[in-house]
C-alpha cells in the first residue's frame, strides 16, 4: 500500500477524505433543530413568552391599577370598546359610552345605562394611573386608556369594582413566578440529594429514597394545606409569597430528586465515567464534568414539567384562602371570588383567570415535551 | 413456472430527511431462485435491511420506494406480481406478508413483544393467515418449535421472551416466520447478535429447514464467513448499489470488484496467523448523504483510475457466466454506460 | 525504588469476582453470580494475551476487576509497575492506585458510550493529562494534537464533539485517551466488535503499531476467534467464569486440549465456500453463572463427557509446558485443530 506521506505514514487514512465526512453541527444547534421540529412546543413557548412579558408589563397592559376601585361599578359586566354607535354608524376608532349609574325607580336596583351623547374614544399609549415596571421604572403610559367618566372593563369587575383585566396581569406576576421560585428551590434540593444518592449510594441514598417515598405517597393538597396553615398570619405578603414557594417545593422536590438520582445512577456505569475513574478523576470532577453536563438538560426538562403542578398548587392554596393574601393578588386569589355558584351565574366573567391558568399549564407541558426531544439530540 | 421466485429490478428506496435525501437503496437489481439462497453482503449502512424492508413494503416515512419493480412469482401468480404496485394496506399485500414472504431480524428482542408468551405470539401469526381453531394453532406452534429443535417446546410456549436466551429467541423467531410455510424467508443478520457456537447451531438449523421445506432464503449479513457457509449466490452491496454479483464459488475464488477483494483481504483468516499487518481498506464508508461522484467506491479504491472512476458511474456487467461486476477495470473504457 | 526488570507485566492469580444476587424486600442475599471464578494468567512485556469466550462468560468483569473498577472477591492482581515495582492491585490503597493507573489503561467496546458526548476531544483526551498535572494550556493542546495524529485523526478536530465522528474514529479517540499517560499496559475490551469489517483492520493495525512503538502489553478481549488469533501471542479461553485452556496462539488453535476450545474452533464460519466444515456437535448454550453445573461446567454440552465429568471438577493442569487445560481427559483426547474440520 502506498504511503500517504501524512502524519500516519502507514495508516491508510487520507485526511481530506475524513474532513469531508464529518458534519460539524454543535450540540446546541442540534438541540435547537430538534426543538424546532415540535410545533406545539413552539406555540407553547410563544404563549409563555407572551404571558411573562405581560406579567412584567402588567401595569402597561391593564388600563387600571392593582388596587384601583371604581365604586360605582361593583360586579360590573364587561364594558367593551365598540366600533358601531347607537345609530349604526361604523368607525375604525374604538370608543366607549360613559355609563351612568341610576337606581331603577321600579325595582330599586342599581342599573347602568350608557350615555350615548358622547363617544369616548380609546387613547393608545396614553397617560393614566402611574405604576412601576419591575419595581424600578416609574411611568404612567398605558396600552390603552379612556378618559373619565367613561370606563373600559374588558373582563368586567369584581364586587369591589376592580378591573379584572388589569388585575389578571398583576396576578400573573405572582402566579407565574411562584412556580419559578418553587422550582428553583426544588431544583437545588432535588439535584443535590439526587446526585449524592445516585452517585454515592449507601445509607444516605437509602434514607433519602425512603423520605421521598413517604413524601410522594402523601396526598398533595392536604399536605400543602397543612404546611400553608403553618405560615404565621402576621407575615407580610412578600414573606408569604416566599413561604408559599417553599411549601410548594417541599412537596415537589422529591419527584425531581428521584429522576435525577435515576439518571445519575444509570450514567455512573457509562463507559466514559468509568474511563474517567480509571484516569483517577476525583468524585468532584466526575460529578461536575461528566454527570452534571449530561443530566442538566434532562433536569431542566423535568423542572419545566413540574412548574405546572406548582402553579396549580398556588392556585389551589389561594383559592382556598390559604395562599397569597390581599393586597397581593394571584390567579388563585382572583378565582377565590368565584367560589359560589350564585356568583358564577351572575358574574361568569370572574372565571376568566382560570383560562389563563389552563393556557399557561398547557403551554408549559408543550414546552416540556419539546425540551424533552431537544435534550436527547442524538436519539435516532 | 417462472424459474425465479423474486425479481428486483432497479429498485430505488430513498429517505427524505431534513439533512437531505438518503439514497439508501439506489438501483438494485437482484433475483432469487425458487428454493435458492441469495446472500446479500455489505457493511453497515449499505442498504441491506432497507432492501429487505422494501420487498415486504415495510419502509416507513420519511422513506419511500421511488423507482423500480419487485416482481414476485408466487404460488398462483404466473406472470409475477409487482409488489411495489400494491397498496400498502391492501389485502393482497397482507397475504404476501408472512404467508408468502417472511422476515426475521438481527435483534430478536425488538421483534418479540415482551408482554406476551412465546406461544401467544406464534399462534397469533398462525391465526392471522390460516383458517384454524385456537387449539390447532397451538398444536402447530408446538410443532414449529419442535421443528426448530427447541428443547421442551410444550413448556417454552408458556414462557415470555425475556426468559429465553438469545439463541432460543432466534429459534422462536424462525419458528414464527416459518409457521405459514412461506416461499421466501428474508433473514436480516439473524446470527449477528449470537455467540459463535450458537451461531453455528442456528445456521445449521436454517440449512436443514431449507432442505426440509424448500423455501428460498435471502440471507443478509456483513460476515464473509457466514455468507460463504450459507449462500449459493451473492450480491455485494456498497452505498445502496450492488457492486458485484456472483455464485459463491466464483466470488471467493476470483473476487473482481476492488471492494470485494479489499474486504476479503482485510479480515484475518483463522488458522493462517501471520505476524504482519492486515491490508486495511483506507478511509471509511462515506455518509450516505454525500455519496461520491462516479463509482461510489472510488475514494477508497486501490485501483482508482483518475478522470474515469470519479466521473462516470460504472454499470453492472457480466464478466463471465453467473458473475457480474460494476467496475471500470472490467469495462472497455466505460463506453456503454449512460450515467 | 528500583525499576522493575522482571519479565512479566501482569500476574493474575486466582482472581474472583462474585456478584451477590439479592431478592425480597430487605434485599437479602440469596446467592451469587460467580462471574469470574478463580482465573490466573501472566502477561509478559510487549506481548498480547487474548481472552476469548462466549457472551456472559465473565470477560468484561475480569477486565474491570483487574483495573480495580470492581472490588475483587478474592485473588491477586500483581502489576509490575515501571516505577513502583510489583504492586498487588487487589489490595492497593488509593495512593498506590493513583500511581499505578498512569501505567495501565483501558479501551472500551462501545464507541458510543465510551466518550462523554458533552466534552470536546481536547477535554476527553486531555483529561488524564490534567488530572496527573502533566500538561496544561498550550502544552496540553500540543500533547493532544500529537496523540490525535498518532491515532490517525487530524489535530484540527480537537474542538469537536464525539457525535461528529464515526464508530471507527471514536474508537481511535478512545485509544488516544488510553495512550495519553503513556502506559505500559492496556486492557482492550472488544475494541473492534462494534466496528465494520473494513474499519476493524485499521484499528487492529493501529493497536499493533502502537504496541511496537510504545512497548505496550495488551490484554485483548474478544469473541471473534480470527481477530484474537491475529493479534495475540497467547490465548486464554474462558467458560462460565473460569479459564479452561491457555496456551500460545499457535498451539491453542492447532492442537487444542479442551473440548470447548475444539467446539469454538469448529464453529467459526470460514470465509471459504470450499471448506465443508464438519462441526463438533455441541448442544445447548452457556449455563447460568448463578447456578453452574456441578463437576466440569462444560459437561452438559461436551461430546466427550463421561461419568466423572458430572462429579468432579477438573483442575487446570499443564498438558505440555506452557499449555494448560482444565479437562479430565486433556491428555488422552485427540482433538482437532482449526484447520482439521
Ligand atoms: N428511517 C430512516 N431515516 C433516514 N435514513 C435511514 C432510515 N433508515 C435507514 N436509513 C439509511 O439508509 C441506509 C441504509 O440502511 P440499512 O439499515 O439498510 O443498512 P444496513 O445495510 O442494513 O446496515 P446494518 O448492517 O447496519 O444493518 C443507511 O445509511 C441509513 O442511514
Ligand atoms: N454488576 C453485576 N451484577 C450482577 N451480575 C453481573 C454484573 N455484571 C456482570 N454480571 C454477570 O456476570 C456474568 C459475566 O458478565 P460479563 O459482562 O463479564 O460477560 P462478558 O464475557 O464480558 O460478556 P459479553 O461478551 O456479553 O460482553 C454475566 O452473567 C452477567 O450477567
Ligand atoms: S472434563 Fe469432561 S466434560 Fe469437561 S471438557 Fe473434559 S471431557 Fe468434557
Ligand atoms: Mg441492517
Ligand atoms: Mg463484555
Amino acid at each position: 500500500m502506498v504511503a500517504s506521506g501524512d502524519a500516519m505514514p502507514d495508516n491508510p487514512i487520507s485526511p481530506d477524505f475524513d474532513a469531508e465526512e464529518t458534519e460539524v453541527i454543535s450540540v446546541r444547534r442540534l438541540m435547537w433543530l430538534r426543538f424546532k421540529r415540535n410545533r406545539l412546543a413552539l406555540i407553547g413557548s410563544a404563549v409563555l413568552i407572551f404571558m411573562y412579558l405581560a406579567a412584567i408589563f402588567a401595569g402597561f397592559i391593564g388600563p387600571y391599577g392593582l388596587r384601583e376601585t371604581h365604586e360605582k361599578f361593583p360586579a360590573s359586566a364587561p364594558l367593551l370598546p365598540r366600533f358601531v354607535d347607537e345609530e349604526g354608524n361604523f368607525g375604525f376608532r374604538p370608543f366607549v359610552y360613559a355609563m351612568e349609574s341610576k337606581v331603577d325607580p321600579a325595582t330599586f336596583k342599581r342599573v347602568l345605562t350608557p350615555n350615548t351623547d358622547v363617544k369616548h374614544y380609546l387613547h393608545f399609549f396614553a397617560r393614566g394611573t402611574p405604576y412601576t415596571i419591575l419595581g424600578v421604572i416609574e411611568t404612567d403610559i398605558h396600552l390603552f386608556h379612556v378618559d373619565e367618566p367613561a370606563k373600559v372593563f374588558l373582563l368586567g369587575t369584581d364586587k369591589q369594582g376592580r378591573d379584572l383585566f388589569s388585575r389578571i396581569f398583576y396576578g400573573a406576576q405572582v402566579s407565574l413566578t411562584v412556580g419559578l421560585v418553587g422550582v428553583s428551590l426544588s431544583l437545588i434540593f432535588g439535584t443535590l440529594i439526587g446526585i449524592a444518592g445516585g452517585y454515592f449510594g449507601g445509607l444516605f441514598d437509602d434514607a433519602s429514597q425512603r423520605i421521598i417515598e413517604v413524601l410522594i405517597s402523601f396526598p398533595q393538597i392536604p399536605l400543602w394545606l397543612a404546611l400553608a396553615a403553618l405560615i404565621p398570619p402576621t407575615w407580610t405578603s412578600v414573606q408569604r409569597f416566599f413561604a408559599i414557594s417553599i411549601v410548594l417545593s417541599l412537596v415537589n422536590w422529591g419527584g425531581l430528586s428521584r429522576q435525577v438520582r435515576g439518571m445519575v445512577y444509570a450514567l455512573r456505569e457509562e463507559d466514559y465515567v468509568i474511563a474517567a475513574r480509571y484516569a483517577s478523576a476525583s468524585n468532584w470532577r466526575i460529578i461536575t464534568r461528566h454527570l452534571l453536563p449530561n443530566t442538566l438538560s434532562h433536569i431542566l426538562v423535568v423542572a419545566t414539567i413540574s412548574i405546572p403542578a406548582m402553579i396549580l398548587g398556588e392556585t389551589a392554596l389561594s383559592f382556598l384562602g390559604l395562599g397569597i393574601q390581599p393586597p397581593m393578588t394571584s390567579w388563585g386569589l382572583l378565582l377565590n371570588q368565584a367560589q359560589h355558584t350564585r356568583v358564577l351565574i351572575q358574574q361568569p366573567w370572574l372565571l376568566t383567570p382560570a383560562l389563563f391558568v389552563v393556557a399557561t399549564i398547557i403551554s408549559f407541558n408543550f414546552l416540556g415535551d419539546g425540551l424533552r426531544d431537544a435534550a436527547d439530540p442524538f436519539a435516532n | 413456472m417462472h424459474p425465479n421466485l423474486l425479481e428486483i429490478t432497479d429498485l430505488k428506496t430513498h429517505f427524505f430527511t431534513e439533512g437531505g435525501v438518503v439514497p439508501a437503496v439506489d438501483g438494485v437489481s437482484l433475483s432469487i431462485k425458487r428454493g435458492g439462497t441469495l446472500g446479500v453482503l455489505g457493511e453497515s449502512g449499505c442498504g441491506k435491511s432497507v432492501t429487505g424492508f422494501s420487498i415486504l413494503r415495510l419502509v416507513r416515512p420519511p422513506g419511500r420506494i421511488v423507482g423500480g419493480a419487485i416482481h414476485y412469482f408466487g404460488r398462483e401468480t404466473v406472470n409475477g406480481e409487482d409488489l411495489t404496485a400494491l397498496d400498502a394496506r391492501s389485502e393482497a399485500l397482507r397475504q404476501v406478508r408472512g404467508a408468502e414472504i417472511a422476515m426475521i431480524f438481527q435483534e430478536p428482542m425488538t421483534s418479540l413483544d415482551p408482554l406476551f408468551t412465546v406461544g401467544n405470539q406464534i399462534m397469533e401469526a398462525i391465526l392471522y393467515h390460516q383458517d384454524v381453531s385456537k387449539a390447532e394453532a397451538r398444536k402447530i406452534a408446538v410443532e414449529m418449535l419442535d421443528k426448530v429443535r427447541m428443547p421442551q417446546p410444550a413448556d417454552v410456549i408458556k414462557q415470555y421472551p425475556h426468559q429465553l436466551s438469545g439463541g432460543m429467541r432466534q429459534r422462536v423467531m424462525i419458528a414464527m416466520a416459518l409457521s405459514c410455510e412461506p416461499q421466501l424467508l428474508i433473514a436480516d443478520e439473524p446470527t449477528t447478535a449470537l455467540d459463535v457456537t450458537t451461531e453455528a447451531q442456528i445456521l445449521e438449523l436454517m440449512r436443514e429447514l431449507q432442505d426440509e421445506l424448500g423455501m428460498a432464503i435471502m440471507f443478509i449479513t456483513h460476515d464473509l464467513g457466514v455468507i460463504a457457509e450459507m449462500a449459493e449466490e451473492v450480491a455485494v452491496m456498497y452505498l445502496g448499489k450492488v457492486v458485484e454479483q456472483s455464485d459463491i464459488q466464483s466470488l471467493f475464488a476470483d473476487p473482481q470488484h476492488p471492494y470485494t477483494r479489499a474486504l476479503m483481504q482485510s479480515i484475518p483468516k483463522v488458522g493462517q496467523k501471520s505476524s504482519g499487518r492486515l491490508e486495511a481498506i483506507r478511509g471509511m464508508v462515506p455518509s450516505p448523504r454525500r455519496i461520491p461522484s462516479g463509482c461510489p467506491f472510488h475514494p477508497r479504491c486501490a485501483n482508482f483510475i483518475a478522470d474515469l472512476c470519479n466521473v462516470k458511474t460504472p454499470q453492472l456487467k457480466k464478466t463471465r457466466a453467473g458473475h457480474s461486476v460494476s467496475c471500470f477495470l472490467y469495462d472497455d473504457g466505460g463506453s456503454s454506460n449512460g450515467a | 525504588m528500583a525499576p522493575d526488570q522482571s519479565n512479566v507485566v501482569l500476574e493474575v492469580q486466582n482472581l474472583k469476582k462474585y456478584f451477590p444476587i439479592s431478592a425480597g424486600l430487605l434485599r437479602r442475599e440469596v446467592g451469587q453470580v460467580r462471574a469470574v471464578d478463580g482465573i490466573s494468567f501472566t502477561i509478559p512485556p510487549r506481548k498480547t494475551l487474548g481472552l476469548v469466550g462466549e457472551s456472559g462468560c465473565g470477560k468484561t468483569t475480569a477486565a474491570h476487576t483487574i483495573m480495580r473498577g470492581l472490588e475483587p472477591t478474592g485473588g491477586q492482581v500483581i502489576f509490575h509497575d515501571a516505577l513502583l515495582g510489583a504492586v498487588d492491585l487487589a489490595t492497593a490503597d488509593k495512593e498506590t492506585l493513583f500511581q499505578v493507573r498512569r501505567n495501565m489503561q483501558m479501551v472500551f467496546q462501545d464507541p458510543q458510550s465510551s466518550l462523554n458526548p458533552r466534552m470536546t476531544l481536547l477535554d476527553i483526551i486531555g483529561e488524564p493529562l490534567v488530572i496527573y498535572k502533566i500538561a496544561k494550556g498550550t502544552e496540553l493542546i500540543d500533547r493532544v494534537a500529537e496523540l490525535l495524529k498518532r491515532v490517525g485523526l487530524r489535530p484540527e478536530y480537537m474542538r469537536r464533539f464525539p457525535h461528529a465522528f464515526s464508530g471507527g474514529q471514536r474508537q481511535r479517540i478512545g485509544i488516544a485517551r488510553a495512550l495519553a499517560l503513556n502506559p505500559q499496559f492496556i486492557v482492550a475490551d472488544e475494541p473492534t466488535s462494534a466496528l465494520d469489517v473494513s474499519i476493524q483492520a485499521q484499528t487492529l493495525n493501529l493497536l499493533q503499531d502502537l504496541q511496537d512503538e510504545f512497548s505496550l502489553s495488551y490484554l485483548f478481549i474478544a469473541h471473534d476467534l480470527s481477530v484474537v488469533e491475529h493479534i495475540s501471542d497467547f490465548v486464554a479461553v474462558m467458560y462460565v467464569g473460569k479459564i479452561v485452556e491457555l496456551a500460545d496462539t499457535h498451539r491453542l488453535y492447532h492442537s487444542p486440549k479442551h473440548p470447548y476450545t475444539e467446539a469454538l474452533l469448529s464453529s467459526i464460519p470460514r470465509p471459504d465456500p470450499a471448506i465443508q466444515q464438519t462441526r463438533v456437535a455441541i448442544r445447548g448454550e452457556l449455563p447460568n453463572p448463578a447456578s453452574p453445573p456441578k463437576g466440569c461446567t462444560f459437561h452438559p454440552r461436551c461430546p466427550y463427557a463421561e461419568a466423572i465429568c458430572a462429579e468432579e471438577e477438573p483442575a487446570l493442569q499443564e498438558v505440555e509446558s506452557g499449555h494448560v487445560a482444565a479437562c479430565h481427559f486433556a491428555d488422552n483426547l485427540n482433538l482437532r485443530g482449526v484447520n482439521e474440520f
